[in-house]
């Protein structure tokens, strides 16, 4: 019901994002204990996610900086760009980004992590009401129906 | 010598009782987190209660778009308000009181922004807080519901903040 209710008042990012976001357990839980490796392949997820929007999301270039440090200082090793699929349009892949963090967040066990990731989720949805233009009352009204 | 004795069989039996008392009070691991958990739920809270009274008192002075778009917030903040103390509440946590004018307000730079001539100023002020608080609040929570709870708001934080800027 919290979650449900949290939707609704953040609806006007999540609408549309598909943010059905499942409390998973956390990740230190999942890899029994092991946390800052889990946490590393959850950062490459971000990485590959952040990539994907370069050129289309103002930030995405620093985030992909701020991502390739972290993972770096997890002693981790950033997987080289694969390429792949880039995101068509600032609304599409800010909405997406948006979704996919709130995910993310539940299942990284390093608080410092989580702030970053936090960081990089309010730039998301900074881009996606800009996209949206937002403003208008009538685009926080239309965004308060159910995903 | 012989008298030191009692003296020091008095202290080792108060030191030993205070030990007692102090493992008796010093709560433990879990509980302590669970406290951890809700005073970062409870700051939250307090930051939406005083949104929505930001959302409140500025609403008597503005017009036009900016009043629509403080009124379609304001409601947003009421539902993260409640959010946050369903939270709190299923916790068996207490909730904290909302301030009724504007020298309750707890955040300085909020009540100065509330008292000044430009209306919309506070609630910008209070979402610019709002984000930051969130952001920090995500690294200290533990719980994933909770976690997810915030980042959600934090989006929607994130997103007041261009609405204002776009109106202003």
């Amino acid at each position: 019901v919290v979650r449900r209710r949290a939707l609704l008042g953040a609806a006007a990012l999540l609408a549309g994002c598909g943010s059905e976001a499942a409390p998973a357990p956390r990740a230190d839980e999942q890899q029994g204990g092991d946390s800052s490796l889990a946490d590393v392949a959850l950062l490459d997820d971000a990485l590959a996610a952040e990539r994907r929007t370069a050129g289309v999301l103002p930030r995405a270039a620093a985030h992909v900086a701020a991502l390739e440090r972290a993972i770096a200082r997890a002693g981790g090793e950033a997987r080289p760009d694969a390429g792949g699929a880039q995101a068509g349009d600032a609304e599409a892949a800010a909405g997406e980004l948006v979704a996919f963090y709130v995910d993310l967040l539940a299942k990284v066990a390093d608080p410092r992590l989580r702030e970053l990731v936090a960081g990089m989720l309010s730039d998301a949805a900074t881009a996606l009401a800009t996209a949206r233009e937002m403003p208008a009352p009538h685009a926080f009204e239309e965004g308060r129906r159910p995903a | 010598v012989s008298g030191d004795l009692p003296v020091t069989r008095r202290a080792l039996l108060a030191g030993g009782a205070a030990a007692a008392g102090a493992a008796l009070l010093r709560p433990s691991p879990a509980l302590a987190q669970a406290a951890r958990e809700a005073g970062a739920l409870t700051n939250l809270l307090r930051i939406e209660l005083v949104a929505v009274f930001a959302y409140d008192e500025a609403l008597r002075r503005l017009g036009g778009e900016a009043a629509r778009l403080a009124r379609s917030l304001r409601e947003h903040e009421a539902a993260h308000a409640e959010a946050l103390s369903e939270a709190l509440t299923a916790m068996h946590w207490p909730l904290p009181r909302s301030p009724e004018a504007v020298d309750e307000v707890e955040l300085p730079s909020v009540r100065v922004a509330l008292d000044g001539d430009d209306a919309a100023a506070g609630l910008v002020e209070v979402a610019r807080l709002s984000e930051q608080a969130y952001r920090l609040a995500i690294g200290r929570l533990r719980e994933a519901g909770h976690i997810q709870l915030a980042a959600t708001i934090l989006g929607a934080e994130a997103a007041h903040l261009v609405a204002w800027r776009a109106v202003r």
